[in-house]
């Protein structure tokens, strides 16, 4: 009989690790998130991102770090940089943070923590 | 080898550790043991991240648990030499605390992150909340797989028991010693409930969640299941697995529909793995999870009320005893645990009881969650060792006052709990001293009060909360908080008498001593802690009919600066009963004893020459 152990480590060898090198945007999308229109964020990013024909980026929706003021958030990584986290996003500044820290590879420190 | 133990080194697989241009730590490794002529002997293994970024590179050294961090080429011959070879460890280059601070890591070392440490919250923000892949990825199903393997159901009660976890739902009861009595009902002699027929079989035993959030201004729960639902769900098997259930609930309510659909998600994640369901990880232990909704009364936080709600059953509590731990959902022995607490179980099992009872002070171990809202900086959820000061979480953490003004009260356990001044701003925050300091933990609402709150105002408008709350089944409550709501709605429309201050207090503590469940009982504590803290402002409401704060509108007079009135007879117009006189271009005038205090002279004003006082 297997052990729990083995059929965990079994488990964790057929997943796709969270760190693999590809760019992510985690976008907040609990609760507090969405009704300050992180929804509508996270669709932008992923249209911008279509739009200028980037692969490899995830776009994934995430919980909430706590910190509501500053609402809607997303945390960019691109490639194996450090992320970076966006604050108080609009559509608009997802589409610039896309053109420009995704494709360009240059923070738009306006828009960082 | 100095010792026979052998032993295995674990690397770190975060992105810091495994860098290709960074600090990788791997060939230097091989070479040392290579050098050294044991590299058949050690075992390498590469584990899952960490995420002690702040520390990397690192590594565990195994069986032994022992964390080292911040290593070069150099650290690494020594720990090699000393620990791997010697059996002796290095504690210069150890990391004290492994507590997994990932979070930290990925939103900077600002205030509000740095100065707190998530374990409850610990993947909240960090992962997909509806990928079983991204939890797993933090370390998850590790703590259930342990259990299952290495530990009876009485050394996890034990586990819990000594950790000295409690309750995080408000009262804070003893976790482990919940487990223990639950786990106990029904396999010896017959409890003196109603049903000892049943328990006297070693009877079936339920786990419930409670994630009836009702306080209002938290929000700790929701966002922990919105964020993490594998993590409950991994902790209600663990409880399952310790007290002898097969079934677990969350009664969650209806009005969190995102925390309701990720934790449908995650539990059918769960059973498609077959982490949930018969024979869990091949075990032989079986265990499923449901949820129930709850319609959003407050009331059915209470855990007797709950579970009448969950056998449909119209909301209400009944006495204790008998407890849910012995007779409870269909009469048979149920766990109630609330969120916080069971997110906190894995992290328990995953690092050793020894590692939790480290954090946090004597009789209140490890971290809470807090829900920081009202007249703040930074509003939002932090999770902080238990004994940080009101001070540092207000001041350090939340920023401050908003707009530098002057703090006046910190609300905390929501309308149960009570205000607590300046003076007490120090106060270490855990269960024992917040009740001295005449409020409570409770679920961890905290609501900052700066000099534009009126106290009479607040304990109104908790009360206001309460009395419509309360069930009706017990008298005290029902009629208690009736009355207590009429003389302070009256004080606060400028009608109070002078005997009402003792006849609040009076009535406050009935109410309190002779209320059936909790709601009741905690009822007045807002009332009773401004009358404590801020009682001129009561006697001011009742003797100068004046309310300091401008906040009761009824006790505002509102005049219109001569100065800035330019007599464009736009107030006169507006107000619905004829109270405003003048010319057209000289000074207007209010008549305040026909006013009705609407405020809508002043919102017309196009100077801005009506103001309040």
């Amino acid at each position: 009989m297997r052990k729990p152990t083995a059929m965990l480590a079994e488990l964790k060898r057929k997943h796709k690790p969270l760190t693999d090198g590809r760019s992510r945007v985690r976008v907040g999308m609990a609760s507090c998130g969405i009704s300050a229109g992180a929804d509508k964020v996270m669709e932008e990013f992923v249209a911008a991102a279509k739009q200028a024909g980037l692969k490899g980026v995830d776009v994934i929706s995430t919980g909430c770090v706590g910190r509501c003021d500053l609402e809607p958030m997303a945390e960019v990584t691109r490639g194996t940089d450090p992320p970076v986290l966006y604050i108080q996003l609009t559509p608009e500044k997802a589409k610039r943070i896309v053109e420009e820290h995704l494709v360009g590879g240059k923070v738009v420190d306006e828009y960082a923590e | 080898m100095a010792d026979d133990v052998k032993r295995k080194i674990v690397l770190c697989s975060g992105t810091a550790c495994t860098d290709p241009g960074g600090k990788r730590l791997e060939p230097e490794l091989r070479r040392i043991l290579a050098e050294r002529g044991i590299e058949d002997k050690v075992e390498i293994e590469e584990a899952v991240a960490y995420g002690l970024c702040k520390d990397c590179p690192m590594i565990v050294v195994e069986p032994d648990g022992v964390f080292y961090g911040k290593l070069d080429a150099a650290k690494l011959e020594r720990v090699v030499d000393e620990h791997i070879i010697g059996g002796k460890p290095v504690d210069e280059y150890r990391i004290p605390e492994h507590v997994d601070t990932s979070h930290i890591r990925m939103l900077g070392n600002s205030d509000f992150f740095g100065k707190q440490m998530r374990i409850t919250l610990r993947n909240c923000g960090v992962i997909d909340p509806e990928s079983f892949d991204d939890y797993l990825e933090m370390r998850g199903y590790e703590a259930l797989a342990k259990v299952l393997e290495t530990m009876t159901p009485e050394q996890v009660v034990e586990e819990i028991e000594q950790s000295g976890l409690r309750g995080r739902g408000g009262g804070g009861y003893p976790t482990g010693l919940k487990w223990r009595q639950t786990a106990a009902e029904g396999r010896s002699a017959p409890s003196p409930t109603l049903n000892f027929q049943l328990s006297t079989f070693n009877s079936k035993r339920y786990v419930i969640c409670n994630a009836d959030e009702g306080d209002p201004g938290a929000f700790m729960d929701r966002s922990a299941i919105e964020g993490d639902p594998f993590c409950l769900i991994e902790a209600m098997t663990i409880g399952g697995y310790a007290i002898g259930s097969d079934q677990g609930y969350v009664y969650v309510r209806a009005e969190y529909p995102l925390a309701i659909k990720r934790l449908r998600s995650a539990i059918d994640e769960a059973r498609k793995r077959e982490l949930l369901g018969k024979n869990i990880f091949g075990s032989g232990f079986s265990f499923d999870i449901d949820l129930k909704l709850g319609a959003g009364a407050f009331v059915c936080g209470e855990e007797t009320a709950l579970i009448a709600s969950m056998e449909g059953r119209r909301g209400m509590p009944r006495p204790r005893p008998p407890y849910p731990a012995q007779s409870g959902l269909y009469d048979y022995p149920t766990l109630i645990n609330n969120v916080e607490t069971w997110a906190n179980v894995p992290a328990i099992i995953l690092n050793g009881w020894e590692w939790f009872s480290k954090l946090g002070t004597e009789k209140s171990k490890g971290t809470k969650v807090f829900a920081l809202a009202g007249k703040i900086k930074n509003t939002g959820l932090v999770e902080v060792p238990m004994g940080t000061t009101l001070r540092e979480i207000i001041y350090g953490i939340g920023g401050g006052i908003r707009l530098d003004k002057q703090f006046k009260a910190v609300q905390t356990g929501g309308p149960s709990g009570g205000c607590i001044p300046e003076q007490y701003l120090d106060t270490p925050v855990d269960y024992d001293s917040l009740i001295k300091a005449g409020s409570m933990m409770g679920s961890g609402g905290m609501i900052v009060m700066d000099e534009d709150n009126c106290m009479v105002d607040v304990a109104k408008f908790f009360l206001t909360f309460m009395q419509g709350e309360s069930c009706g089944k017990c008298t005290p409550c029902r009629e208690g908080t009736k009355r207590l709501l009429e003389i302070l709605t009256r004080i606060t429309e400028g009608n109070g008498i002078p005997e009402d201050l003792e006849k609040l207090e009076h009535l406050s503590k009935i109410v309190k001593r002779s209320s059936l469940c909790g709601l009741g009982q905690s009822a007045p504590n807002t009332i009773l802690s401004t009358m404590q803290n801020f009682r001129d402002e009561y006697i001011a409401h009742i003797e100068a009919k004046h309310c300091p704060a401008g906040v009761c509108s009824a006790l505002l007079d509102y005049i219109i600066d001569p100065d800035k009135c330019v007599g464009c007879s736009l107030c006169a117009k507006i107000c619905p009963v004829k109270c405003i006189s003048g010319e057209p271009k000289k000074t207007y005038l209010i008549d305040n004893d026909i006013c009705i205090k609407c405020g809508e002279c002043k919102k017309k004003c196009p100077v801005k020459a009506i103001y309040r006082k």
